[in-house]
């Protein structure tokens, strides 16, 4: 396995180049740009499960921490955790505002029709898990993709939905209970042998 | 790798494949995203590109040490235009040139005037 910065050397790395950019540095923005935007992306289409909707987000939040940055203090929150913080609020806000159109307003899915034969397996399985994912409740969703797919620790998850660590681990839970419902009999669909 | 209890594929398998597989960043997101940086970049750090004659300035010491530079020329100038006197003589004396007997003197001279001390013993003990 490659050796990779700790986590600690990670934040330290994006706070620097934070206050690089605030004191004029162009360079330090687009490094920096490039270390979080992929991530934040992800958590928000991974939430959001609409790739409009999520680079929206990823953008929007980066202007906020851009315009944040003169003001930022080191050592009092991670860059990062901040930034997936504002996602996370942002992926809320449109969810909830999904849910308050009228039913009959929307239009009836498209069939998809059958699978290609020539499918990947990866992608029908992570779009196996994307679909599941959108079935659960907006904070177990933002709690599974965050612990499970982002890789962040439960007190990280923790800052960023403003919840109890405990809650984490309670919203994880369920989350995963829940995308256990949503898959059940898909294990020939998505590739997996029958070990019985 | 299966639930073997509720026939439901294995969720960590899903999470490792969609760990290794990340929703690809749109073509286009990075570069905006740069660019409102370089929007909201605060308008007092904006670096200038510095001219010649700025560095050069800041080569020097900034404005203290130009300044310093100016009254050292000026008062180099000066002393050329009006020595103190027995300052010639000294300079003689110093580079060997003047008679035995005005080294005295002008060690003297340039003593009383304050420029310098202890050199009139100097060269009563060569």
């Amino acid at each position: 396995m490659d050796a990779r910065p700790s986590d600690q050397a990670n934040r330290d790395a994006d706070a620097a180049l934070l206050a690089r950019y605030a004191a004029g540095d162009a360079a330090a923005a687009r490094l920096l740009a490039t270390r979080l935007t992929p991530r934040l992306f992800a958590h928000a289409f991974r939430v959001l499960g609409d790739d409009a909707a999520a680079q929206d987000v990823a953008q929007d939040a980066m202007l906020r921490l851009w315009k944040i940055a003169p003001e930022w203090r080191a050592g009092e929150a991670q860059v990062s955790t901040w930034a997936y913080r504002v996602v996370a609020n942002l992926c809320t806000d449109l969810l909830r505002k999904r849910q308050t159109v009228a039913l009959d307003a929307v239009d009836e899915p498209i069939d998809p029709g059958p699978r290609p034969e020539a499918m990947m397996q990866d992608a029908a399985r992570r779009d196996a898990l994307q679909a599941a994912l959108d079935t659960l409740p907006e904070r177990q969703r933002q709690a599974v993709v965050l612990r499970h797919l982002e890789g962040l620790s439960n007190g990280e998850i923790a800052q960023i939905l403003s919840v109890g660590v405990e809650a984490v681990e309670s919203l994880t839970a369920r989350g995963k209970r829940g995308l256990s419902v949503a898959l059940s009999g898909q294990q020939a669909a998505l590739g997996f042998e029958d070990d019985r | 790798m299966t639930d073997k209890d509720t026939n439901t594929p294995s969720l960590e398998a899903l999470f490792e494949t969609a760990r290794a597989t990340p929703p690809e960043m749109p073509e286009g997101l990075l570069a905006k995203v740069v660019a409102d940086a370089e929007r909201q970049m605060p308008a007092a750090a904006k670096r200038r590109p510095m001219s010649r004659l700025r560095r050069w300035f800041e080569t020097l010491g900034g404005g203290a040490g130009v300044g310093g530079l100016i009254t050292a020329t000026c008062v180099g100038f000066w002393i050329g235009v009006a020595p103190p006197d027995g300052l010639l003589a000294f300079g003689d004396a110093l580079a060997g040139t003047a008679a035995d007997d005005t080294i005295e003197i002008a060690t003297t001279q340039v003593y009383d005037n304050g420029w310098i001390s202890g050199l009139e013993e100097v060269f009563e003990n060569d």
